[in-house]
């Protein structure tokens, strides 16, 4: 049997095919043309099928995250200072970064906010980065809530980043005899958050001790942040750092907070590798790269992390 | 025999090409405007990324081991991806004849060239080299599967004319996908879809199904008066009149061989299931391929 198709009922079926097969893909439900904010679950362990916390990406905001964590928007904008703005829901993970960013050898970033939310949410979550901050105030929130034993506050200086408002009183010490002191730097501005480098070199922050363990959507063994005796015994008092920001030391060839694309290029990384990550052409190469990131809206981290792995 | 006036099929799919084409401009207008407060009414206004049939395609792997997509694909994209089969396993890659802006884009540029080169243009390359050279594209897919498949990245949007055609002034686009966009337009005006024929993944996995859809290009050789206007209307250099049925791995079911097109006898280049030569007498056997000239 012969059966002809000339060009009109060819765009029919065409047209046809795509306005009903999209039609039908709405009806149902499978039309999604945008992120719908849902993390990955963990697929094993202790924890299998809840939110993966490393699954957090900085687009996230405040609402994606009590919707995929359960942790309220109003302990998230306590726990990051977010307390006066008039929609705190609205805030997205890479806001913090934006507003925190480097300070001394930590930071607040995305990461912090994963970290934040693991230890709500008691899912074991190890930082990507040694240089991952937690906030004070984030501390205090999640001490109040009864979310961290007296260990795991310990286990946390050397992530401790204080803020200036906090100044006079730390709260993940003030009222903990067992937390270092912790303060802020005298050269703080006004306003601007201080980071404390206290008592973090002597402390070994790749060793969380695994109470229960499991495995993250990205396929990584997770663990659980419980505390190491060892770990608390070796942290160091406060004021042998407290008033001494750690250097932004390029020669250790790590990106942070004022590195710019000069120091990169310095490590021997060529222009044409850099702007292969950036994709598109490098800024002047003694543009901050933090600074770029936030006007091009990027996030810093993956920025930083990217080019990181350029390092010969 | 002259060549046909520009035929009704020719304006219907140049119509319906400079609507997908403006579709896809639209969205992605709109999808810039987005974080502006403004928008384009009645056109939505997703990632380009979230409706690309080939982001399904590159997700696939990934969907069946982990039950998610690439990062920027999004579930549109699987539908699209079925959608397209649906009418490859019917037509064959009519996307890339009838919707593909990429392909339009260079079609239109290749009037130009038409214009600059006359008979010269899409001649260019050597046969045996040209020959050669159309399987790269199938190279570029297994890359790029490969490479997705492993990395769970979006790789080929480093490298894609597609999206820094449509992206090009959001600053977002990898200055290699610009390089190659540029190359692409430029090569237009020598060669008739030059991205098509050496190096599109999606229409290389789409030329896959012109060796057993459903409603082929077929030839009538009892009528066929050997004129070779089919040969010369084929954007893809395709020898349809050595073919009985058009198999080719680059036919893009564009109909410009058709008798509604280029063929001046009528019925004898049709697009159609069954065959010509079931009811002609002493019709040869069916050829099975179709060569580039």
């Amino acid at each position: 049997m012969k059966v002809f198709v000339k060009s009109y009922v060819l765009v029919g079926i065409i047209v046809g095919t795509l306005v009903i097969g999209i039609g039908g893909a709405k009806a149902l439900g499978w039309w999604i043309t945008a992120s719908q904010k849902v993390a990955k679950k963990i697929t094993t362990g202790d924890f299998a099928g809840m939110s993966d916390p490393a699954d957090l990406r900085g687009s996230y905001t405040f609402a994606d995250m009590e919707k995929n964590y359960g942790v309220p928007v109003s302990v998230l904008a306590q726990a990051f200072g977010y307390t006066d703005v008039p929609d705190p829901s609205l805030i997205k993970a890479k806001d913090i970064e934006g507003r925190y960013g480097t300070m001394g050898d930590k930071e607040i970033g995305t990461d912090s906010v994963r970290l934040f939310v693991a230890l709500y949410t008691g899912i074991p979550y190890p930082p990507k980065e040694e240089s991952t901050g937690i906030l004070d105030t984030a501390i205090k929130v999640l001490r109040d809530l009864g979310k961290l034993t007296d260990e795991q506050i310990a286990q946390l200086q050397p992530r401790l980043v204080v803020t200036q408002e906090q100044n006079t009183e730390s709260p993940a010490s003030a009222s903990d005899p067992k937390v270092p002191e912790t303060k802020t730097s005298d050269s703080g501005e006004t306003g601007v958050p201080q980071k404390v480098p206290a008592a973090t070199t002597n402390v070994d922050q790749t060793q969380p001790v695994a109470a229960t363990k499991g495995t993250g959507s990205d396929g990584q063994s997770v663990s659980s942040t419980a505390v190491s005796n060892s770990q608390t015994q070796r942290t160091s008092p406060a004021t042998e750092a407290t008033h001494t920001p750690l250097p932004q030391t390029s020669s250790e060839n790590l990106i942070r907070g004022k590195t710019t694309f000069a120091e990169v290029l310095a490590w021997g990384v060529s222009k044409a590798q850099i702007e292969q990550v950036l994709g598109k052409p490098m800024p002047p190469e003694q543009t901050v790269i933090r600074d770029w990131c936030l006007a091009e809206g990027l996030e810093f981290s993956t920025v930083r992390d990217a080019l990181q792995k350029l390092k010969p | 025999m002259p060549a046909k006036k520009k035929s009704v099929a020719s304006k219907l799919r140049l119509g319906i090409q400079l609507v997908f084409l403006l579709l896809i401009t639209l969205i992605s207008v709109n999808h810039g405007l987005s974080e502006t407060g403004i928008q384009i009414p009645f056109v939505g206004n997703p990632s380009l990324h979230g409706i690309c049939p080939f982001g399904g395609v590159v997700s696939l792997y990934q969907l069946v081991t982990t039950g998610s997509l690439v990062q920027k694909v999004h579930e549109a994209s699987v539908v699209l991806m079925a959608l397209v089969f649906f009418l490859a396993v019917l037509f064959g890659p009519v996307f890339c004849g009838w919707v593909c802006p990429m392909g339009t884009v260079q079609e239109l540029i290749g009037k130009l060239g038409k214009k600059l080169f006359k008979k010269r243009y899409n001649h260019f390359v050597p046969s045996r080299l040209d020959g050669y050279l159309r399987f790269l594209r199938y190279g570029v897919l297994v890359w790029v599967v490969y490479v997705t498949a492993t990395s769970m990245k979006l790789v080929f949007s480093d490298v894609d004319p597609y999206y820094a055609l449509f992206n090009f002034w959001t600053g977002e686009v990898p200055l290699t996908a610009l390089i190659i966009l540029g190359l692409t337009l430029i090569a237009s005006l020598f060669i008739e879809r030059p991205f098509c024929k050496y190096a599109c993944p999606y229409g290389a996995l789409l030329g896959i199904f012109n060796i057993f859809r459903i409603f082929g290009i077929k030839r009538n050789q009892n009528t066929c008066i050997n004129c070779k206007a089919c040969d010369r209307a084929c954007p893809m250099n395709i020898s349809v009149s050595t073919s009985t049925t058009v198999r080719h791995h680059q036919c893009i079911t564009c109909l410009q061989c058709t008798s509604e097109t280029a063929c001046p006898v009528p019925a004898t280049v049709e697009l159609m299931a069954g065959n010509f030569s079931l009811e002609a007498k002493g019709a040869q056997k069916v050829s099975t391929e179709g060569g580039a000239q």
